[in-house]
């Protein structure tokens, strides 16, 4: 190769790096203008305030790092997937410092987060408590976060099946837990409808 | 029924719309988000947390050197079940502590290479033994337990620098019925996890 031609092609790989840089931050852009309120809202529907805000400092990291990675559809889910184990990773950090499962929201003034509707809506904050976390989780991420069982898939890692399956039990339970009913018979009587066995 | 159980379980949202966040155009998220842009980010460094061991082990040299100059890893592969299965714990060595040996850089798609990998927390450490239950199967298996066997109590405490911790979650990759070091294999940090998924997919 001429010694022209290397030069050139070392000015066209700058620009070319260049340009990439900007459009890379360009998206990030776009991306946090999109993101950054939606996550914050579902870490501190999740976690203490402090907690909160520190979790999404490593959130948008990994979107940052990520970001080649990131789906053109769906983001926001993959997002929340994101800080779903960034959050399971917080909460196993707590417990090892602690001795505590899971730190709740404590700051002054803060109503702890499971005390939530505890005094305006007893029946249902009460029905809801009493739901294994798993279906708390699926139900949090369908009425607070409004997710579409295809999008909660994406956050938890599913298939979309499986994610409606885990959304119709827990609506299934929370339903008998406000009638004053066994939630496990919801899940009996879907073992029932599918004809597959409950372990 | 449906749109009325999700209008009530609102009411129990403790961010609801009179919470306020933070806008992403005051000046401390733009702050924030020029921070977060300014982080260096190359694949070609072990992810933080995920640094290369003092301590290195011949298993590790052998495997992601196996890696570069063959790369031949035939066994497991994208679209393995990822759900853990019962069985007989998968047997895992964390290697021979008495050899020196010397890391390569890390890199997703050495990473990508790996035979296997999964998340797993470790249930029990005891003596030269460290089990894990198998939380997700990223590759190249499906048991639901794993037992990480070292030569002495010092390794199995060790995941390449790393402490294993009754409790914790690890990210582990391992080759041969080898656990793989240098970044390839450490604590389940969201960086780390953020590779394997870039490998293997989530």
């Amino acid at each position: 190769m001429r010694s022209s031609d290397h030069q050139s092609d070392q000015r066209s790989g700058r620009a070319d790096s260049g340009q990439s840089d900007l459009d890379r931050r360009q998206r990030f852009g776009e991306m946090y203008a999109t993101v950054y309120e939606p996550l914050q809202r579902y870490l501190r529907r999740r976690a203490s305030i402090d907690d909160a805000d520190e979790i999404l400092d490593d959130v948008l990291l990994v979107i940052w790092q990520r970001l080649p990675a990131l789906p053109a559809a769906d983001c926001l889910p993959w997002c929340y997937g994101v800080a779903r184990r960034a959050l399971a990773n917080r909460r196993r950090s707590n417990a090892r410092r602690q001795g505590l499962l899971v730190r709740l929201a404590s700051q002054p003034g803060q109503v702890p987060i499971d005390e939530v509707g505890l005094d305006d809506y007893p029946a249902l904050a009460s029905a809801f408590r009493h739901l294994p976390e798993p279906d708390r989780e699926v139900l949090r991420l369908w009425a607070w976060e409004g997710l579409e069982p295809r999008e909660i898939a994406t956050v938890l890692g599913t298939s979309a099946n499986a994610a409606s399956l885990r959304l119709t039990k827990a609506k299934k339970k929370l339903t008998r837990l406000l009638d004053g009913q066994n939630p496990d018979d919801a899940g009996h009587k879907e073992c029932e409808d599918t004809g597959e066995h409950q372990s | 029924m449906t749109e009325e159980l999700r209008n009530s379980l609102k009411r129990l949202d403790p961010m609801q719309a009179a919470v306020s966040t933070e806008s992403p155009t005051t000046e401390s998220s733009r702050h924030r988000m020029e921070r977060v842009m300014s982080t260096t980010t190359h694949l070609t460094t072990p992810p933080s947390g995920a640094r290369a061991p003092k301590r290195w082990v011949p298993a590790l040299a052998t495997l992601v050197v196996a890696a570069v100059t063959v790369g031949v890893f035939t066994f497991g592969g994208r679209g393995a079940d990822p759900v853990a299965v019962a069985g007989p714990p998968l047997e895992l060595s964390l290697g021979d502590s008495s050899v020196l040996a010397s890391c390569i850089v890390f890199d997703v798609a050495i990473l990508r290479d790996m035979p296997m990998a999964f998340e797993g927390t470790v249930t029990a450490v005891d003596g030269a033994r460290g089990t894990l239950t198998v939380d997700h199967w990223y590759k190249g298996g499906d048991a639901a337990e794993a037992v990480l066997t070292g030569e002495s109590e010092d390794m199995v405490s060790l995941i390449g620098a790393f402490p294993l911790e009754v409790g914790s979650s690890y990210l582990v990759t391992a080759t041969d019925g080898n656990v793989n070091f240098c970044g390839y294999s450490g604590p389940a940090t969201p960086e780390l996890r953020g590779y394997f998924e870039e490998a293997f997919g989530a």
